[in-house]
């Protein structure tokens, strides 16, 4: 049985042929900085190879900038998420009620800018977004009962929009809602038609 | 705060509808008038009723939203093109989104709308539920007990039939009234014992379907279509037991409740009335 002992980084005493040094030099004569012409030399200044490498004109692919843009407006809709959970909580603690009635402010403002990027967002958080407007779109924030004040501040503190929005999410808000008094179906009333005279 | 009135109410279709359809001022006195309950009950055929009423509409308002396109011309179309296809008067749920987002453009209101009708149906026969602390269903209404089902979101919903006799048998009604046999005979005899001017159109179609069924043993009751021919006296019956009841229909509820030994709180249409509560203690109550 042989035994071999190892260094103190762990690897062992076994050489390794030396890796060849190269150089890339960018050939800028006759373009300058803007050429795309590269030299590949080794280390006694033969060279290798000569490439070009051909800018990529106009802007990158679609599905790139789409990417790029859907993380920018995730990271956007999370940012105003946390804004609208600092001003609900803000509109549930204030003592002052100027204070619940300016936090109340920012919390629709919050809700509004979360609806510009509902497109981004499964149609059930839309849904959401869109009923929570409904419900607190009009409402003078320094006459809600302190249950009320409670619930607006544990939708955001519980995370419901900004997990993945079900049909138990879209539930949970409607019951913090309704058991704190909010009615959320004044979205809709009755009108009576009737059949032209004559 | 504690209730004033320690007991149960009874909260009936019309009570129901206009706490969710009304003005908001009568949706304010509604739910301060309940509050005063300890405990707020309702049923099956109630619920029914709302359905038909109120997620019906939802389910229709969305489907003009469908075809139009626009918010706008679905508001025009209910409004006023409607109602000359109409042959008689009736009341039917519009949206409020323009009145609630005044800026909104006629894009974002239809879009709007049409989420939010959707949550309506689906999450509204949940949230009518929720509302209350009881759901009586002792006449076992069928129909009450399926859920609407989305077969398309925003452009399918089935809500089951409004008839009895529609259910394959799976409705039993027949089988409740017959278990309810001492109390529908007392009942029929009590209608047929009410004054003239006591009497509704309403109340008499309730006594005509009582002696059919009695008559025929509560045999075949699925083909009188109770639900839609005689609704207020389903509702009556699963009302039974629950000491007061909360109404904005005294006419018929003077009997009812008069034979149920209830007292009966009514709700007036005009909104900055109050409410006018006759205790079952102190009778005879006013004619209707």
């Amino acid at each position: 049985m042989t035994y071999t002992t190892s260094d103190a980084t762990g690897g062992g005493s076994e050489s390794k042929p030396a890796r060849e040094t190269s150089a890339i030099r960018k050939l800028t004569e006759s373009q300058g900085a803007r050429s795309g012409t590269y030299e590949v030399s080794d280390e006694t200044g033969n060279i290798r190879s000569r490439s070009v490498v051909i800018p990529r004109r106009g802007r990158p692919p679609e599905t790139e900038l789409r990417d790029h843009s859907e993380i920018a407006q995730h990271e956007h809709v999370r940012q105003l998420l946390r804004e609208a959970q600092e001003s609900a909580a803000e509109v549930w603690l204030a003592e002052d009620l100027r204070d619940t009635a300016l936090a109340g402010s920012r919390l629709s403002m919050a809700l509004r800018a979360l609806w510009d990027h509902r497109s981004i967002r499964e149609a059930e958080w839309r849904e959401a977004v869109n009923l929570l407007q409904i419900v607190v779109t009009g409402l003078e924030f320094e006459r809600l009962t302190t249950e009320q004040r409670r619930a607006i501040a544990r939708i955001f503190d519980e995370q419901i929009l900004v997990r993945t929005v079900g049909r138990s999410e879209v539930e949970r808000i409607l019951r913090l809602l309704g058991d704190a008094g909010f009615d959320v179906w004044r979205g809709l009333t009755e009108t009576e038609v009737e059949p032209e005279a004559g | 705060m504690p209730p004033s009135r320690p007991h149960a109410v009874f909260l009936d279709t019309s009570i129901q509808v206009a706490r969710k359809i009304r003005e908001t001022p009568m949706r304010q006195r509604i739910s301060a008038w309940i509050r005063g309950y300890a405990l707020n009950v309702s049923s099956g055929v109630v619920l029914q009723e709302f359905k038909n009423r109120v997620l019906r509409d939802a389910a229709y308002v969305l489907t003009k939203l469908r075809q139009t396109g626009s918010y706008a011309a679905t508001l025009d179309f209910i409004t006023n093109v409607l109602p000359r296809a109409q042959q008689r008067k009736m009341r039917i749920c519009l949206p409020m989104l323009h009145r609630l987002l005044p800026g909104a453009t006629d894009a974002e209101l239809t879009e709007r709308a049409r989420l939010y009708f959707r949550t309506l149906l689906v999450y509204g026969e949940a949230e009518f539920a929720r509302e209350i602390d009881s759901l009586l269903n002792s006449v076992d209404c069928y129909w009450a007990k399926t859920p609407i089902r989305e077969k398309r979101p925003y452009t399918s919903y089935d809500f089951g039939s409004k008839y009895c006799d529609k259910t394959n048998g799976l409705c039993r009604i027949g089988e409740a009234l017959k278990a309810k046999e001492a109390g529908c005979r007392a009942l029929l005899a009590f209608l047929d014992a009410l004054p003239g001017n006591r009497f509704t159109p309403e109340l008499q179609r309730a006594r005509d379907a009582l002696r059919r069924i009695i008559a025929a043993d509560f045999l075949g009751v699925q083909a009188e279509n109770l639900c839609s021919t005689a609704g207020d006296l389903l509702i009556a019956l699963e009302s039974d037991g629950i000491p007061e009841m909360y109404t904005m229909n005294y006419r018929e509820s003077q009997a009812f409740c008069d034979f149920f030994n209830q007292s009966v709180a009514v709700r007036p249409n005009d909104p900055s009335a109050e409410e006018v509560r006759y205790d079952a203690a102190t009778k005879p109550w006013p004619m209707p």
